[in-house]
């Protein structure tokens, strides 16, 4: 009944040669972690810290739970390829290839005036890279992570790796190890930003890896929008994308991370995302998976201080050959903290679509409130959908609120959209695109555009 | 047709009709349809049944370990029984592990009352038994089982059902004992149009481990399981509810359902709540709805305006959370006496 759309091919179809300058070999030993460090002329502490982690993740079993990962050979990976020999600060500096990249995927240059501050990984290291003079006369730092280790080494260390150790997990030690690129972002006291902050993340080099490290401080009272949209080209074999992301939100701050993950489907997406709240801050974490092959990504926020707030909206579609298992943590330690799950997923075409979630409310964190709602429609008969929840509450005061619902597609609505003159396909796409509405609403309007056309997509040839 | 002792027929009362007491001085019946069998005498059909769940069954919370003694209790086909069935358990040994298979043959149907008396309750006990319900086609089964026993007692219930076609299972549990609790409850609906509801209702006190695992597979079309875990938590203690409900493909139709709460009434109490869905088929619809929460204040402060103590407007609103639970119990008797215990067990200070 199911024959592969065209628009399958035609998603990812584009691929622009391989245009890396400096390659290492394939594999992971030490000494490729050393070079690594030593191409990137990184402090001695790095090179260190490297290798540590390194050690960490080969001696850490590979885990037991959630997706499949026995097809990820760790040996058939490159894991460092720079593109160009420095990063690029003007746009009529980039090459006409990259731009021809960005032209496809519907960036054109005029963007720019609209956006706040564009900083563009292009394969490992970034190559544009552009801040708005507004944003340095407010004091604040956007930067590529690599040259915040350079420009600003004891802000650097005072906050990497401190939330998110090597010690994690196996992905976090092997990120650490081989670490390259990934957003530096510093927003003074007070600073609050009207436009969100955007990068572009792209996986070009057949069987590159790419190990961005994000590191976002967000200081008192200040508020930012952070966005960070992924797409990559089809490749045949598989490639890894293993990335961190820290983020530290002190009192009575506001920090907004929208990602719109759509690797291309040979990709295993396996993230760490945590963020900590202290007093009165708040953590909005907004999070679709669209593309992949498996992804494992359960972003996370601890609630450390009174009153701190945590959202994850979240959005999972899995189609032929993918294992979506995503989901949230939030972990309540102070007073009166606050935290919402939305999720909404969508299995089709033989996709396995997993919510997976840890609600945990601590012995002192009396009066927290949680809510939690996650939503599945599986449509058709070939794929499927689990829903694992855990709830701990260790105190008698706090509150947790816990609902899911899986179902297909709702015939009753269906018919009623037909009866009215749409088509069944019409039909179908106007119920999902309703379904993932909560998600949709809360992107900014041109990622919105873009998750309406990708979603389109996605629901074509779904109607046997 | 063996009397009852005095003893237990003041406990089951002057209405109760059908009785059987399982204890140290063997088998007494009193006007029951059921027959009663070692392992070795039952028929090759009950025999095939025997651990059939729980070898399909992928993890079971407790490991299986052989019984001190294996009975095999049959309700025949056809017979259907109103009145509820009282089947005794009194135990004497500190450590006693039992294996209780109950075939419920095609088109019966029967109210099951379970009971356990202890007959030292000043001595240390360990009570792990195992029970296996069958329901063969078209058969009606409630099951009830409620227990009460004092600190000293450590009970390891492992319930286990499979459903045949168009066959209902109904579980009415409680677990109202002082001492560390641990049960599980796994049904697989086998047969198309089985149903299987689950009810559990608990009650943790002072430094109390409560753990409870209730799973239902749905492994044929058009069936129903539906899972409802109410629990009340005071003092220190910890209660913890695990719901599974999987649907294998194939199980077109089928219908998950699943609740599990907890009302926690002191600081120090603590609950976890795990309600897992695993759907396999897409022509389906599960949900699962959880809370953790305490009582409401708007609620104690009106209950309190009228005249009740801090203390027993808790007590009215626990009695308030268990008691749709309470109304799926059919048998009136029971009913009476569960709120009995529970009464007693809220108005408790430790």
């Amino acid at each position: 009944m199911e024959q592969v759309p065209v628009s399958e091919d035609y998603k990812f179809g584009f691929n622009d040669g391989d245009i890396g300058i400096l390659k290492l070999d394939k594999g992971l030993n030490e000494a490729i972690v050393r070079e690594i460090s030593r191409i990137k002329e990184e402090p001695e502490w790095m090179t260190e810290f490297r290798v540590k982690a390194y050690h960490h993740f080969v001696n850490t079993p590979m885990q037991n739970w959630g997706a499949d990962l026995s097809h990820l050979d760790f040996e058939s990976i490159r894991y460092y390829v720079k593109p160009s020999e420095r990063a690029e600060h003007s746009w009529e500096d980039v090459p006409t290839e990259i731009k021809d990249t960005f032209e496809k995927l519907g960036i054109p240059e005029a963007e720019q005036k609209f956006l706040a501050g564009v900083s563009t990984q292009y394969e490992s290291e970034v190559v544009y890279h552009s801040i708005h003079k507004e944003l340095e006369d407010k004091g604040v730092i956007f930067l590529d992570t690599d040259s915040a280790l350079r420009e600003h080494p004891d802000l650097f260390k005072k906050y990497f790796a401190k939330l998110i150790p090597y010690t994690d997990n196996k992905f976090s030690a092997l990120n650490t190890a081989v670490w390259s690129g990934g957003s530096f972002i510093y927003v003074p006291k007070g600073v609050k930003l009207d436009q969100p902050l955007q990068s572009y993340f792209r996986i070009n080099s057949e069987n590159m890896g790419q190990f961005e490290r994000t590191l976002i401080i967000v200081d008192e009272g200040a508020d930012v929008h952070y966005v960070e949209g992924c797409t990559a080209p089809t490749y045949s074999t598989d490639s890894l994308h293993s990335a961190v992301v820290e983020i530290y939100v002190e009192k009575g701050g506001r920090c907004r991370y929208t990602t719109i993950q759509n690797w291309s489907n040979n990709v295993y997406n396996l993230v760490t995302k945590r963020a900590l709240c202290e007093e009165a801050a708040s953590m909005e974490w907004i999070d679709g998976n669209i593309g992949s092959k498996v992804t494992m990504k359960y972003p996370a926020v601890v609630l450390k201080g009174d009153y701190s707030k945590g959202t994850t909206i979240s959005i999972a579609v899995a189609s032929a050959g993918q294992h979506q298992d995503a989901g949230a943590k939030m972990i309540h330690l102070g007073r009166n903290t606050a935290s919402t799950i939305i999720s909404k997923s969508i299995a089709r075409n033989g996709g396995n679509v997993t919510y997976r979630g840890l609600v945990e409310h601590g012995a002192k964190a009396i009066g927290a409130k949680s809510n939690i709602e996650c939503d599945t429609i599986i449509m058709d008969e070939i794929s499927k959908s689990d829903t694992i929840p855990f709830n701990k509450i260790k105190n008698g005061l706090s509150t947790l609120e816990h609902e899911a619902k899986v179902s297909k597609v709702s015939e009753e609505q269906l018919f009623y959209l037909m009866s009215r003159g749409l088509s069944e396909e019409k039909a179908t796409e106007m119920i999902v695109m309703g379904f993932i509405e909560p998600f949709a609403r809360e992107l900014p309007m041109e990622y919105a555009v873009e998750l309406n056309q990708l979603m389109k997509m996605e629901m074509e040839g779904s109607i046997g | 047709m063996n009397m009852l002792p005095e003893q237990l027929q003041t406990y089951l009362g002057p209405d109760a009709q059908h009785a059987l007491v399982i204890g140290e001085e063997g088998l007494q019946f009193n006007n029951t349809p059921l027959t009663v069998n070692t392992l070795g005498d039952t028929t090759h059909t009950n025999q095939a049944y025997f651990q059939q769940v729980m070898q399909r069954t992928v993890q079971p919370l407790t490991t299986y370990r052989p019984a001190d003694d294996t009975l095999v209790i049959e309700l025949a086909a056809e017979v259907v029984v109103e009145q509820p069935l009282h089947v005794i358990y009194v135990h004497h040994e500190a450590v006693f592990r039992r294996h209780v298979l109950f075939v419920a043959q095609p088109f019966s149907e029967a109210k099951i009352i379970e009971h356990h008396i202890i007959a030292d309750a000043h001595q240390p006990m360990l009570i792990e038994q195992t029970l296996e319900v069958i329901v063969r086609d078209e058969a009606k089964l409630e099951y009830a089982s409620f227990d009460a026993f004092a600190e000293m007692a450590q009970l390891q219930m492992s319930r286990f059902g499979i459903v045949e076609r168009s066959a209902t299972l109904t579980w009415s549990l409680g677990s109202f004992s002082s001492g560390d609790t641990q049960t599980e409850n796994i049904t697989q609906l086998v047969g198309a149009g089985a149903t299987c509801q689950s009810t559990l209702m608990t009650i943790g006190m002072g430094e109390q481990k409560q753990t409870h695992l209730v799973r239902i597979d749905q492994l044929a079309p058009y069936t129903s399981g539906v899972i409802t875990n109410h629990g009340v938590m005071r003092e220190r203690s910890q209660g913890n509810f695990d719901g599974i409900g999987f649907i294998e493909k194939g199980a077109h139709q089928a219908n998950a359902q699943q609740e599990s709460r907890f009302m926690v009434l002191d600081d120090q109490a603590k609950a976890t709540t795990n309600p897992i869905l695993l759907i396999d088929e897409y022509d389906v619809t599960a949900g699962h709805a959880a809370s953790v929460g305490r009582v409401d204040e708007e609620t104690l402060y009106y209950l309190q305006s009228r005249g009740l103590s801090n203390h027993e407007a808790n007590a009215l609103v626990t009695l308030g959370f268990l008691m749709p639970l309470i109304e799926t119990v059919s048998d009136e008797r029971l009913r009476e006496k569960l709120l009995h215990v529970i009464e007693t067990k809220v108005s408790q200070h430790v």
